[in-house]
């Protein structure tokens, strides 16, 4: 395919990506577009530095290579290399999107879709509503010159109903959103739609203000999926320990770092936005246990993660795009179900508050999330709406007090957002878990 | 029938950092390519990457006229204006060596610090063209640098951040800045007592706001400014304007997506307190017959959008001497802030820094600051500068009273 040089390593990414993204707003179509972008992505390591670049031009790939040999020096032992010897030499194809591709489905159904749900989403509270229709069809190929030869397909599909609630001063947006691998399965039911609209005016009129401080919390499976990509999923990466031995004392595995009920998995086997069969460097999915039962098992990793700290790959080097390097991120990030009930999780708490939905959430030694609707828990019971701008906490305390968690689990997908990590936003991740209990989070 | 053509070439070196060594060097090259057609009220938009086929987009842009997205067909007087803005920062074969002489310099004087992620060289050549004989040529370019700082041994994914814009090089002003964050992190202080405080920080407060004067949502009554068009909502001292002026902006075109220019470069969205504009594009300004701001975006293969492109603060102050007398709290990194429906605004602050007397003393205990944005951007804005303890490239001091909460 390409003539790769010896003395170095080198890999080639190209991925042919369609898009579609409707907009409408208040009935009328604002954006109506279907692309096919075709890149490249060109690495080439001399076992000193890695030289990289991009192309729009996919038939120039073999003079982007040869430009990226000119800058690295050949190491004839580069075979030998800790990083290079951890690259798999996976040859495969794995096409499993093709009998329902997006690209076969007619704009016009797309665009009748929105148009026919968002026809049916109506509030005497709202004047503003924004209708979305966006789906994505890839097909990868990595080559690599270990004789890698990987070709495989990614999709979603999904839909965004946005509404803005005012009441007086005061404004609630909130959006109803799913997306699915199937167009035959985003639509919503009428009485979905109308729970939606009802739940929104209800909040808007009777939300109440909070008193900052810390109180018990349980989280909606949407939101306990972002905190654990936010509080642990991150920490997970392992790029973050490069070059600080004492990092790898504190983050030893087996380490306990959370409550005995406490598991958290990732892995991109799983149909969604965060399908990853290969990632970006060709290694094949895995399926990590990051927390099992409270205790530190696994991290995740790139090739050179796993060389530094000399664990095994874990299949979660990964770009947005053709336009960036690979480096290490999540995939479907998610709780594992427990056995209590949502009835018997809130039944214990005096006052605390239920997290229902969520705007966005992020981590640093303090992760927050920002809920969009919640609802306080008076004696047990869920009584009225309330606004809560930020939730807080410290994520090695957090993780020590979940003290119950639900047996309904749901794994998520999306197409609007995504995660970000520094300059890569947004890559299409999965998150979720059950509902669960946190007997102290930060209020504000 | 009006037709516009838009080039957007960016080019970009980027290098990697981790733990103080530079780890990879990448090369992007882009081309977009758009083609616009406007025509009985609707448009049409045709984009492509790399090479054009220009006769082939304006065909495909012509055909998507009949989608029936209504976009109005504006003509404006013939004019042509090229600028090359573009800044020489030091030969580019010297990027890699030069870039690891800074990080072993930060590393040698901050030895209990590790550095980690990019240093970029950005260059943008766009150019707008439309069948009114307007052209638009715009060349820039920017160095930017921006550190994850990690304390050694923390448990922490980072510690610390260091992030600046510039249009020139000069490695002793950020190593000056950095040592002075650094420095300050690791004098660990007890958390302050006072329960409202003046801030320092950047303009975060700004940006809840900014999401409220789009057109389409004040319009369509889900602002929390709608009906106070023309009204003072804010301090006298708080004007906030689109300037895409290329004496002030790093590698942003002087003119937006839509092909509009400023007199000067600049309008006001609030002006001395003043909700002066609203953001729009031709589509909404039309619509809903109010001002065009010019400060649009567009993807290449879409359709415009109001944006907030050259956004930019008027200074109230020439240093933040003149602006914070004794002490305040230093906001050197929040996240995930947000706001209530009723304008509460929270940001947690990730790191703190106590400020007093120009300095920076030490880093303070977790706490989340809280406001409502009337209150902070009216009686609670200080002011506005662009000048304090930081020397190196663009940097923003947005300072306000505020309330401290959940205070660890």
């Amino acid at each position: 395919m390409y003539n790769f040089k010896t003395g170095f390593y080198a890999d080639v990414r190209i991925e042919d990506r369609f898009n579609t993204n409707i907009r409408m707003q208040n009935g009328q179509l604002y954006e109506a577009k279907q692309t096919t972008e075709k890149m490249a992505f060109v690495r080439v390591f001399d076992g000193k530095m890695w030289y990289y670049t991009s192309t729009d031009d996919v038939d120039s790939v073999q003079s982007a290579l040869d430009e990226l040999y000119s800058f690295a020096q050949a190491d004839p032992q580069i075979d030998s290399h800790p990083i290079v010897k951890r690259y798999q030499v996976n040859k495969d194809v794995k096409l499993v999107f093709t009998d329902r591709c997006v690209k076969n489905v007619p704009f016009e159904q797309k665009l009748q879709l929105i148009t026919d749900t968002a026809n049916k989403l109506n509030s005497p509270l709202s004047n503003l509503k924004v209708a979305q229709y966006l789906d994505r069809y890839s097909v990868y190929n990595f080559y690599s010159s270990k004789g890698a030869d990987i070709t495989y397909d990614f999709q979603t599909c999904g839909v965004a109903y946005a509404m803005v609630f005012t009441k007086g001063n005061e404004n609630l947006q909130e959006q109803l959103s799913k997306a699915r691998t199937d167009f035959t399965q985003i639509s919503y039911t009428d009485k979905e739609l109308d729970e939606f609209v009802k739940r929104c005016e209800d909040f808007i009129t009777n939300a109440q203000p909070v008193q900052a401080g810390s109180y018990p919390v349980v989280l909606a499976p949407i939101v306990t999926g972002v905190f654990a990509h936010e509080s642990f999923g991150h920490k997970s990466e392992s790029d973050f320990m490069l070059g600080d031995e004492a990092m790898a004392q504190e983050w030893s595995l087996g380490k306990k770092v959370g409550s005995d009920i406490l598991t958290i998995r990732e892995s991109g086997v799983f149909e969604g936005s965060g399908y990853v069969p290969y990632d970006d460097e060709g290694t094949a999915a895995t399926d990590t246990y990051l927390i099992k039962n409270g205790v530190l098992a696994g991290r995740l990793h790139s090739a050179t993660t796993a060389a530094a700290l000399d664990e095994q790959l874990t299949g979660n080097a990964r770009a947005i795009n053709c336009r960036f390097e690979p480096i290490v991120r999540m995939t479907n990030t998610f709780i594992e179900a427990g056995d209590s009930t949502f009835e018997e999780l809130i039944a214990p708490i005096k006052h605390g508050y239920y997290i229902y939905s969520v705007k966005h959430g992020s981590g640093m030694s303090t992760f927050t999330i920002a809920p969009n609707l919640a609802y306080e828990i008076e004696n047990g019971k869920i009584t009225h709406p309330v606004k809560i701008a930020v939730m807080t906490g410290n994520v090695f305390e957090t993780l020590g007090l979940i003290d119950g968690v639900g047996n309904d689990r749901e794994l998520l997908s999306f197409v609007t957002g995504g995660c970000g990590k520094m300059e890569q936003y947004p890559l299409n991740v999965g998150l979720g878990g059950p509902h669960i209990r946190v007997s102290k989070m930060n209020i504000q | 029938m009006k037709t516009e053509k838009i080039v957007n070439k960016t080019s970009g070196k980027c290098l990697n950092i981790v733990a103080n060594t530079v780890e990879s060097l990448r090369i992007n090259n882009s081309t977009e390519n758009t083609v616009r057609v406007y025509d009985n009220g609707c448009i049409g938009v045709e984009g492509a990457l790399g090479h054009a086929d220009w006769a082939a987009l304006e065909a495909g842009a012509t055909a998507k006229l009949a989608q029936g997205i209504e976009y109005p067909e504006t003509h404006e007087q013939a004019r042509n204006l090229q600028i090359d803005a573009t800044k020489h920062f030091f030969d580019e074969k010297d990027f890699v060596p030069k870039m690891q002489h800074l990080l072993d310099r930060l590393a040698q004087e901050n030895p209990k610090f590790l550095f980690s992620n990019k240093i970029i060289i950005d260059s943008t050549d766009a150019s707008y063209e439309s069948s009114d004989n307007v052209k638009y040529l715009y060349k820039g370019n920017e160095f930017d640098i921006v550190l994850v700082i990690k304390y050694k041994g923390s448990a922490n994914i980072q510690d610390e951040f260091y992030g600046a814009g510039s249009d020139y090089f000069d490695e002793d002003e950020i190593c000056h800045d950095i040592k002075l964050k650094c420095d300050a992190f690791l004098n660990a202080l007890p958390q302050v007592e006072e329960d409202e405080i003046t801030i320092i920080g950047d303009v975060e407060p700004l940006s809840y706001a900014i999401q409220h004067i789009v057109a389409d949502m004040y319009f369509n009554n889900a602002s929390l400014f709608s009906g106070k068009l023309g009204s003072k909502l804010f301090s006298d001292k708080l004007s906030v304007t689109v300037n895409r002026s290329p004496d002030k902006q790093l590698n942003i075109p002087f003119f937006d997506a839509e092909g509009v220019v400023n007199p000067d470069y600049v309008n006001y969205v609030i002006q001395n307190g003043v909700l002066k504009n609203l953001l729009t594009n031709k589509k909404s300004a039309a619509q809903y017959k109010t001002a065009l701001l010019g400060s649009a975006g567009a993807n290449y293969t879409g359709v415009p959008v109001a944006g907030m492109g050259g956004f930019d603060v008027a200074t109230t102050a020439s240093s933040l001497d003149e602006l914070v007398k004794g002490k305040a709290i230093y906001l050197s990194a929040t996240s995930g802030g947000d706001m209530t429906p009723a304008g509460d605004i929270s940001m947690p602050a990730q790191v703190a820094y106590l400020y007093q007397d120009g300095k920076l003393v030490g880093k303070l205990p977790e706490f989340a600051v809280s406001a409502n944005i009337f209150d902070m951007l009216n009686d609670g804005f200080v002011g506005y500068c662009e000048k304090g303890f930081y020397k190196f490239g663009k940097q923003s001091y947005f300072v306000y009273k505020a309330k401290l909460v959940n205070k660890a």
